[in-house]
């Protein structure tokens, strides 16, 4: 079963990816801040992570260096609301992230790029 | 309250209130005559003024052998004037002992009769002005043997009630003890309802978390395992029946499935917008936002607009309406933007009819709607706005203007400018400007003459985009006829732009130092930008 990482402090939204994800048969694990997303990233061998840009203690930009240093094969799906600021996404792009999921979206879709994303 | 804690509270109560008592009794029986007898005992004979007599009533014997006399021959029978109270205290208790008869004893203050309590005071005074003898002090602390037998026969006794009495008849006691009580029992109020409303306000947040999980996978279960036609196919008590049981009769939980709903919809898009609407009509949580507009409290009238709002409850748009000229801002606000996003208006009524000024908050809020609106619907009709009589209304029309790139209204502009107030023109003007409509250069020219400095400088920074030959001559004039420096600056600046040759030409010719410098500010290829 593939593992995948949701790093989102929104509960409401991770818990509704957890559903979903799991509904496709992934095995899922949510961290709600940075210090715990970069544990979880050491701890869970992801064969994925989704992970917002604007997350309590550590900087989404953070989350993506620290994984590509860990598991620098492993995809990573960025979410974030669209006012966010243009550098910063471009600075995950330069990163290496595989794909930018802006908010609002649609979880199917979403679900879609994972599939896609995990073969 | 917990049984232990309340009884803990009535002890130290109880404890405090028997000390402030204590303290009471404590200075009236300081205030007790006994240590002014003690002294009149020793000194009665040196207070100046101070004398007594004694009075018996008698009819039947002869008491003439104590050498008292019966002047009105009435059966009151008087002593001569004594100055010592020892000897008027020896004469009483002879009195007493050889006939059985109890003397009064009267206290004459310079040869007039008084009452106890004024020698008592006399005798304060002359202790607090120092006019008692020396050795009365350390005399009265200490009796010599058998004088407080004497004494204790002399007091009167005085009940304890009395004593009491004598307590509650203090006003400054009273009002003293009064305050503490007060104080006592305003601050346990106090603290009981900070107690009472923490304790609501811990149970209604436990609550919410305890909602949130259980609505999540219901919630979940809805819009991921049924499709949008299946869903609107279910009926209320299949929805029902998703959640647990009862639970969607409780409002805190409406209310937490409605921010839920909203806090989705706010993040999702596509069907799963349409779906979080059918669960949340489905549900009759639509009535409950409608519900919240009889509300008396403000803050759940504004919640319950801005869910009719976020949800699209496109019928509760006239219930939404009596709102809209509300005092309070936010609901007034709320309402306005509801009413603009909901009511399908393209005349934007509520907004021409607003009577109060509109804030930039408001106005960024509102442009967003607007914005919306002309984009996917009906063309607003901005121009409606222009006959506001509201000031503020029209001019966040004549912004729209520029912002939504309406140029086709710039016609009815130059119409209404001529009128138009200050904040107005100011906004006209950078339409003007935005769209470099030349046609209203005529009206820019005879502005130039106006007393306001704001729209002066405003007209000037149009002209420098704008302008033409007829404006360069009008700006060469005002430079000649003297400005201050600050529109100086910026005439130049605008002459500079539009034509440099007659900016330069003027200013060799004008013997104007000022002049001169900004000139050379404004030609200096690094300065200019300054």
């Amino acid at each position: 079963m593939k593992n995948i990482l949701i790093i989102e402090d929104d509960r409401l939204i991770s818990s509704l990816l957890n559903f979903r994800l799991k509904k496709d048969g992934y095995h899922v694990t949510t961290a709600e801040d940075g210090l715990t997303g970069m544990d979880a990233i050491d701890a869970s061998e992801p064969d994925l992570i989704i992970t917002d840009v604007m997350i309590p203690f550590k900087t989404g930009i953070e989350i993506i260096n620290h994984a590509k240093k860990v598991y620098p094969k492993v995809p990573i799906i960025v979410l974030s609301s669209l006012g966010e600021e243009e550098a910063t996404v471009m600075e995950a792009f330069n990163l290496g992230v595989s794909d930018f999921v802006p908010k609002p979206f649609n979880p199917n879709e979403l679900a879609v790029r994972v599939r896609r994303l995990i073969q | 309250m917990h049984e232990s804690h309340r009884r803990r509270f009535f002890k130290v109560g109880s404890l405090f209130l028997f000390l402030i008592f204590q303290l009471g009794n404590l200075r009236a029986q300081d205030s007790l005559s006994l240590q002014v007898e003690s002294k009149l005992f020793e000194v009665s004979g040196e207070i100046p003024g101070l004398s007594f007599i004694l009075e018996v009533k008698e009819n039947e014997k002869d008491l003439s052998i104590f050498s008292l006399t019966q002047p009105d021959h009435n059966g009151l029978w008087v002593s001569d004037t004594l100055v010592d109270f020892r000897s008027a205290a020896h004469l009483r208790d002879t009195i007493f002992s050889a006939s059985g008869k109890k003397a009064e004893l009267a206290f004459l203050l310079f040869d007039q009769k008084s009452e106890k309590e004024a020698i008592d005071e006399f005798l304060d005074n002359l202790s607090r002005n120092e006019l008692l003898p020396s050795d009365v002090s350390s005399k009265s602390n200490g009796f010599e043997e058998g004088e407080l037998h004497i004494l204790a026969s002399n007091v009167n006794f005085s009940p304890y009630y009395e004593l009491q009495t004598k307590i509650l008849s203090d006003t400054k006691m009273l009002l003293l003890v009064s305050t503490l009580v007060l104080f006592l029992v305003a601050s346990i109020i106090l603290v009981t309802i900070m107690y009472v409303v923490k304790k609501r306000k811990k149970k209604r947040d436990s609550l919410t978390v305890k909602f949130k999980e259980l609505s999540l996978e219901p919630v979940s279960n809805l819009l991921f395992e049924h499709s949008l036609e299946e869903l609107q196919s279910f009926d209320r008590e299949k929805f029902e029946s998703f959640f647990p049981v009862d639970h969607l009769k409780n409002n805190l939980f409406k209310d937490v499935m409605i921010m839920e709903i909203i806090s989705l919809n706010k993040n999702m898009k596509g069907e799963f917008k349409t779906k979080l609407k059918t669960i949340y009509r489905k549900l009759g949580l639509d009535a409950h936002s409608i519900q919240k507009l009889s509300s008396k409290k403000w803050d759940v009238i504004t919640s319950g607009i801005v869910e009719i709002n976020e949800m699209d409850v496109v019928e509760a748009a006239e219930k939404v309406e009596k709102f809209a000229k509300s005092e309070n801002f936010y609901v007034r606000s709320n309402a306005v933007a509801t009413l603009l996003n909901i009511s399908n208006d393209p005349e934007l009524k509520v907004l021409v009819d607003q009577d109060f000024p509109l804030s930039r908050w408001q106005q960024m809020v509102y442009f967003r709607i607007i914005k919306f609106i002309n984009n996917s619907q009906e063309k607003v009709r901005v121009d409606l706005l222009f006959e506001s009589k509201n000031e503020s209304v029209r001019v966040f029309g004549y912004k729209l203007v520029r912002y939504l790139g309406l140029f086709e209204l710039l016609e009815i502009l130059i119409n209404k400018y001529k009128n138009a107030t200050i904040p107005e023109k100011l906004e006209m003007i950078k339409c003007f400007d935005v769209f470099s409509y030349q046609d209203s250069l005529n009206h820019l020219h005879r502005d130039l003459s106006t007393a306001d400095k704001g729209l002066f400088l405003g007209i000037i920074a149009v002209l420098q985009n704008i302008g033409n030959p007829i404006s360069e001559v009008i700006l060469l004039e005002k430079l000649k006829n003297g400005l201050d420096f600050e529109s100086k600056k910026a005439v130049m600046q605008a002459l500079n732009i539009l034509n440099p040759d007659v900016l330069g030409e003027w200013t060799r010719q004008a013997d104007d130092m000022e002049a001169y410098q900004i000139f050379n500010h404004l030609t200096d290829p690094v300065l200019s930008h300054v």
